[in-house]
């Protein structure tokens, strides 16, 4: 809520609007009237400069969390997302709204200040930036694992086809050893499994990391810029608020 | 005699910081008392009377009208307004002081911008477009109406009766724009013509109305009813801001092939230069009764106030000196 900062100490040494009644029509309230039109244009000015430092800056926030996760491993980007929104992306956004809100605000409240001496109170900076609350990474995730998987199964299961032909031709040969031919076919086959898994873990690793990615740009955009949809304010919202809270107060007081 | 001075006079004060003008008021910077009352002239009105647009540009757009007015004239206008640091012709829109603009120029003035209704928002059905097209043209009539009885009953016997019964029923007119403008301005999308439309409509009714009541000589009615008009102008435009308009007004465009970033940039120009103008529409409005407040104190009637201000051919602004 809007409140005199030091509250004794402004009634001492700045004359309050409320301390005069208005009464228009007279030559004496023109201060009021320009105050009024001063806090107007303040108004105008900060919630334009919110929204307009938000959108510039936001990009530096997409930035930062897109640096976050270009260093992901597979097994992160798999397995660890939820710990890594908590511990990483969560407490980026944070600092990042902290920092963001703050310098709006405090732009705001000097230039406030020089208007009348009021100032606004602390906004709750705390953004919740929406967790990745779609199943596709975890479709993405059980692909790559359990390619990898088929992998990793392949090789007994053709050196087990590879021992049993050579174990029937050992009889045949009187050797025990592999067939190679068998064996090479099995390396080959289980060589261009590899590869092709190696690629796709990798393929697939970026795939759900890019989608992650354009969850969470699509989420913080919402959740600092709003939408249409948005059911909880954004923060440029929420900043615009504190603004026009502010404003009001004090021109329905100049108008009383 | 009317203490009219030029606002020449006041060009060094304002200069250098001693004297300032907020609404159409010229203040002593360090009493803050009120040194002059600004007053347009007739000569504003001829000069401002073909350009429906206009009130809504800055000054420096002045300068493009053509030459369909007389351009030099309204070149020292917009330099006795740029002296008086005014920002845009915002003013103008509902007159610097009291509007001098003789009844059949408003009517003129309503019809002009009253045309421009019809390229009414083509997201609205048929049958409903139809219905409102006919419901303003019925507004419309009326308004006209009332404005040329108002200017007949300058040859009455007695016009003082006739000139209150129009200003009671502007104000019917009035409330009727005052209700459109809200509604614009309630909905998710703006249309910067129409409300520039409506608020000219809105505004040229509070302008007859009050007119009327000074010529009756009903100069306190005046005084009231410019308060009155006052705070309506500040409910309706206070909670305008340049972005939120913005947005809504990309909200009516459909061509979306270009970034939000950049419509919404292209956007804030022209709702900056709108909602500035109604800042100075709103102050304007604000020392109006002030000025009435003169003329009350003064003894000066509103019929001498008016002949002397439409009987001007030099000055596009006169100043009212409190000090003389």
């Amino acid at each position: 809520m809007f409140w005199f900062k030091n509250k004794k100490e402004v009634i001492d040494a700045t004359p309050r609007v409320e301390d005069k009644p208005i009464i228009l029509a007279q030559p004496n309230n023109l201060n009021s009237l320009t105050l009024r039109r001063n806090v107007l244009d303040w108004k105008d000015k900060h919630i334009t400069n919110i929204e307009l430092h938000l959108r510039r800056e936001i990009t530096s926030l997409m930035q930062a969390v897109d640096y976050e996760l270009d260093k992901l491993s597979v097994i992160d980007s798999t397995f660890k997302i939820r710990k890594i929104h908590a511990n990483i992306i969560q407490p980026l956004t944070d600092e990042w709204t902290q920092r963001e809100s703050s310098y709006l605000l405090d732009e705001a409240q000097k230039e406030l200040l020089s208007i009348h001496g009021l100032v606004l109170d602390k906004i709750d900076h705390n953004l919740e930036i929406g967790e990745h609350n779609s199943n596709t990474h975890f479709t993405d995730a059980a692909t790559a694992a359990s390619l990898g998987i088929t992998g990793i199964a392949a090789i007994p299961a053709f050196a087990s086809a590879s021992a049993v032909s050579t174990s029937g031709l050992i009889g045949l040969f009187g050797v025990t050893t592999l067939s190679l031919p068998i064996a090479a076919t099995g390396i080959l086959i289980i060589g261009t499994l590899f590869a092709f898994s190696g690629f796709k873990m990798s393929s697939i690793k970026e795939k759900a990391i890019k989608r992650y990615r354009e969850q969470l740009h699509l989420s913080i955009t919402k959740s600092v810029l709003g939408d249409v949809d948005n059911t909880s304010p954004s923060l440029s919202e929420q900043l615009q608020i504190r603004i026009l809270t502010a404003s009001n107060y004090i021109i329905n007081e100049v108008d009383e | 005699m009317i203490p009219f001075s030029i606002p020449a006079n006041f060009a060094s004060g304002i200069a250098d910081g001693s004297l300032i003008r907020f609404g159409a008021i010229i203040k002593d910077a360090g009493s803050g008392g009120i040194v002059a009352h600004l007053q347009e002239t007739g000569v504003s009105q001829q000069l401002l009377s073909n350009t429906v647009s206009l009130p809504f540009s800055p000054i420096s757009a002045a300068s493009s009208l053509g030459a369909n007015v007389q351009l030099a004239a309204l070149t020292n206008m917009m330099a006795v307004m740029q002296m008086l640091q005014f920002a845009t012709l915002g003013a103008t829109l509902i007159g610097v002081g009291v509007s001098v603009a003789g009844f059949k120029a408003m009517s003129t003035r309503f019809d002009q911008v009253q045309s421009q209704i019809s390229s009414l928002s083509d997201n609205v059905n048929q049958h409903f477009q139809e219905l409102k097209a006919r419901d303003y043209r019925s507004h419309q009539s009326r308004v006209k109406s009332l404005l040329e009885q108002a200017d007949l009953a300058y040859s009455y016997n007695n016009s003082t009766s006739e000139w209150i019964r129009i200003s009671h029923a502007l104000a019917d007119e009035a409330g009727f724009y005052q209700g459109e403008i809200q509604y614009l301005l309630s909905l998710d999308v703006f249309d910067e013509q129409l409300f520039q439309t409506f608020t000219q409509l809105y505004t040229i009714c509070n302008s007859a109305r009050i007119k009327c009541l000074m010529l009756a000589d009903e100069l306190l009615a005046a005084r009231d009813i410019s308060k009155a008009t006052s705070n309506q102008y500040n409910f309706l435009f206070d909670p305008l801001t340049p972005i939120t308009l913005a947005k809504q007004s990309i909200n009516l465009i459909h061509k979306t092939d270009q970034p939000y970033d950049h419509l919404l940039r292209q956007e804030l120009m022209n709702t900056k230069q709108l909602v500035s103008s109604m800042r100075e529409v709103q102050d304007t409005a604000a020392t109006r009764p002030l000025l009435l407040d003169t003329l009350i104190e003064r003894n000066i009637s509103g019929q001498a106030f008016f002949e002397r201000l439409e009987s001007e051919k030099i000055e596009p602004i006169l100043c009212l000196d409190t000090t003389l």
